[in-house]
């Protein structure tokens, strides 16, 4: 039973587990909220947007300059500092250390997974990706790891070399004794491993912590790094032949983020943004990404890079599938070209007439988002941030995220917009009257704004988002899992939660007798939740821990 | 079934405070990091810090494990929880979208969304429409 307390000495450890461990991931920021993705290798630079703390899924690619690298995240390309990224397979040249310096070596926890057996039964065990650990390198071979107090108080000999493994051990868990052995490995690189193995006549447990390095010693960086190679793409065949679309688009994002510049990388974001691609895993939107690579292929610039990149030596779309024919430069100007001042012309609709008739109004307001995509494109790409600030206060008056998930009407309102605003060509089509007919393509007249948000799904109100407060007078109290008391006045009259406070009273004293007694009147009593609904089994288990004076 | 492992951790943590941090007091002092002096404040979505709305008197929000009102609750929040911070909303709203509009529209924006947030350590997934965001501040 004692192992239901050693557990609990490793749970305090583990709150959530927000992060995968094997994914690249934002393990924190200087503003403890949101890591800035920045237009340029400097974090003086413009800022071009956010990406929460604890996200995953963040593509690095090998475009770095001292501490920042190119990410590739959905809707979001630009600079980020590594030194805030997690599992990368990409190391900034800033970053790199030999592992050979002495001195302090200060990881960030990210993430990482642990399990507690206890008679018979395995659980795993969640870390908590806040902390920090600390080593300290004192010969080539030597080094001490300092934990935290409540684990043990003498910091731990390690002993090894290079990047590791280091390995060590030390004789107790809170106090309770345990043999635990460490090992470390990474150490000197950006992603580094501690693993804590530990073990008593009743208990074993296991804790593996994923580490970003945060400092690392003073003067180890190598002068003339060069960043480390990832894997070299080598020309494929397109998707023509059936292959996934996002998978083309990211392995095309990964060539042009290593060659673009800091503009061509702000185009590709624009495209992915404008496409309405979220994500570039296997999982990803074939449609979107479709969509993201024929806009590639209309951009001359990144159209370019990417050729050079070994994409193919055709001029075929990347898509192949739906090929899109390039716009001559008359009719839709190149994203990366100087655009920002210009005015842009609708490309045509193939076969559209001008909405004379209600067949051709309605075939027309079916066309309007594909033909306000390469509208809209450039000026989202551009640079005058006027311009783009002023497309996209028209897009947000219709709620649209994405022109790819815009319907026909929100789409011919912004085409309206954009010719009022003199953004875009007038084109002498009937976008105004359209975006307020009554025509029904898309079938979204009438339908509340509410519902247009964020392509057209409004997560409103439910009941089943509720349950009822624990304790309507503490409305103070802070989050707590659901069922669990933040305090323990309004529900002491549960026996579990009694039960459960009684445990935590007797672990915090640490008397062994008493844990021991604890333990068996749990398993007595056959105790395996504490649940509300098992408390006639709490009740009894309390009435006996009563009795034994356990309960104080 | 709740089991006692799940449960226990979290009695426990109401007690104790131990984490992975160095202990106060040690050697430890880190560099003063250069972009947190030329950051600028949270950006789009991740800007402000978000107080409840929509929770109906005598209720707590329930926290899921994803975006989906079938996923596995982790939590709950108070109607009264403030500085819930937001980690990521699906689908995307655009960064600089969010910081042009007005307060109704980032709420009519956050309708249509889910939001991964963190309250004081318990993360987790809840419908934006609960969300307001803290501004002014």
């Amino acid at each position: 039973m004692k192992q239901f307390f050693l557990s609990g000495a490793f749970l305090l450890l583990t709150v959530s587990s927000a992060l995968a461990s094997a994914e690249t991931c934002v393990a924190s920021a200087p503003n403890g909220n949101s890591l800035r993705v920045y237009d340029a290798p400097t974090t003086s630079g413009p800022v071009l947007g956010g990406i929460g703390v604890g996200t995953c899924g963040i593509n690095v690619t090998n475009q770095c300059e001292g501490t920042m690298c190119v990410i590739a995240f959905p809707g979001l390309n630009g600079w980020v500092d590594m030194r805030h990224i997690s599992n990368s397979p990409v190391q900034a040249p800033g970053l790199m250390t030999s592992a050979d310096v002495l001195g302090t070596y200060v990881y960030g926890v990210t993430g990482g997974s642990g399990k507690v057996t206890a008679a018979g039964v395995t659980q795993p065990t969640p870390v908590d990706a806040t902390g920090t650990v600390r080593l300290e390198k004192s010969s080539p071979t030597a080094a001490t790891l300092v934990l935290p107090r409540e684990v043990t108080d003498a910091p731990v000999r390690l002993s090894g070399s290079g990047a590791g493994p280091w390995t060590g051990g030390f004789g107790s868990w809170g106090g309770m004794p345990m043999n635990v052995s460490v090992r470390f490995d990474g150490l000197g690189r950006q992603s580094a491993s501690l693993v804590l193995v530990g073990q008593n006549q009743i208990a074993s447990m296991e804790i593996n912590l994923n580490l970003a390095a945060q400092t690392l010693p003073a003067g180890s960086q190598p002068a003339a790094s060069a960043p480390v190679p990832g894997p070299v793409p080598t020309p494929q065949p397109s998707v023509a032949d059936g292959g996934n679309a996002c998978l083309e688009l990211a392995r095309i994002t990964q060539i042009i983020n290593r060659q673009a510049r800091t503009r061509q990388v702000q185009d590709l974001r624009g495209i992915y943004v404008i496409a309405g691609v979220t994500s570039t895993d296997a999982s990803g939107d074939p449609g979107a990404c479709q969509r993201a690579l024929d806009l590639i292929a209309q951009d001359e610039g990144l159209w370019k890079l990417a050729e050079n990149g070994g994409v193919g030596s055709t001029a075929a779309s990347p898509g192949g599938a739906v090929p899109v024919p390039r716009p001559s430069p008359k009719d839709t100007p190149s994203p990366s070209g100087s655009q920002s001042a210009q005015t842009i012309v609708p490309p045509p609709a193939a076969g559209t007439a001008p909405g004379e008739s209600p067949a051709g109004q309605e075939a027309l307001l079916a066309e309007a988002c594909v033909i306000l995509q390469p509208a809209v494109s450039p000026l989202l790409r551009g640079t005058s941030r006027e311009a783009r600030a002023a497309v996209l206060k028209i897009l947000a008056v219709q709620g649209i995220v994405s022109v790819a998930s815009a319907q026909p009407r929100q789409c011919a309102y912004v085409m309206s917009e954009l010719i009022a605003a003199g953004l875009i060509a007038n084109d002498n089509r009937p976008w105004a009257l359209l975006a307020q007919s009554g025509a029904t393509a898309g079938g979204q007249q009438g339908e509340d704004p509410a519902t247009m948000i964020a392509g057209g799904i409004e997560i409103g109100i439910d009941p089943s988002d509720f349950i009822p407060e624990f304790n309507p007078q503490g409305e103070g109290v802070s989050s707590s899992p659901t069922g669990t008391p933040a305090s323990a006045g309004p529900v002491a009259g549960n026996p579990c939660i009694a039960l459960g406070n009684a445990m935590i009273v007797t672990i915090r004293l640490g008397f062994a007798a008493d844990i021991d007694g604890f333990a068996a009147i749990l398993k007595k009593h056959r105790v395996e939740t504490l649940d509300p609904s098992e408390a006639r089994t709490c009740q009894n288990a309390l009435m006996e821990a009563r009795q034994a004076g356990l309960v104080r | 079934m709740t089991t006692l492992f799940s449960r226990l951790p979290v009695l426990l943590v109401c007690l104790l405070v131990i984490g992975l941090d160095v202990p106060s007091g040690s050697a430890q002092t880190e560099p003063s990091d250069p972009a947190e002096a030329a950051d600028l404040p949270g950006f789009g979505v991740w800007g402000p810090a978000y107080r409840l709305r929509n929770v109906p008197e005598g209720m707590r929000l329930v926290v899921r494990a994803s975006g989906d009102r079938g996923a596995a609750t982790v939590g709950s929040l108070t109607r009264s929880a403030t500085e819930v911070l937001v980690l990521n909303c699906f689908p995307e709203i655009v960064p600089l979208d969010f910081e042009d509009a007005s307060p109704d529209g980032k709420r009519e924006m956050l309708g249509g969304v889910w939001c991964q947030i963190d309250h004081y350590g318990m993360t987790g997934f809840v419908p934006g429409v609960y969300l307001d965001p803290i501004l002014g501040r």
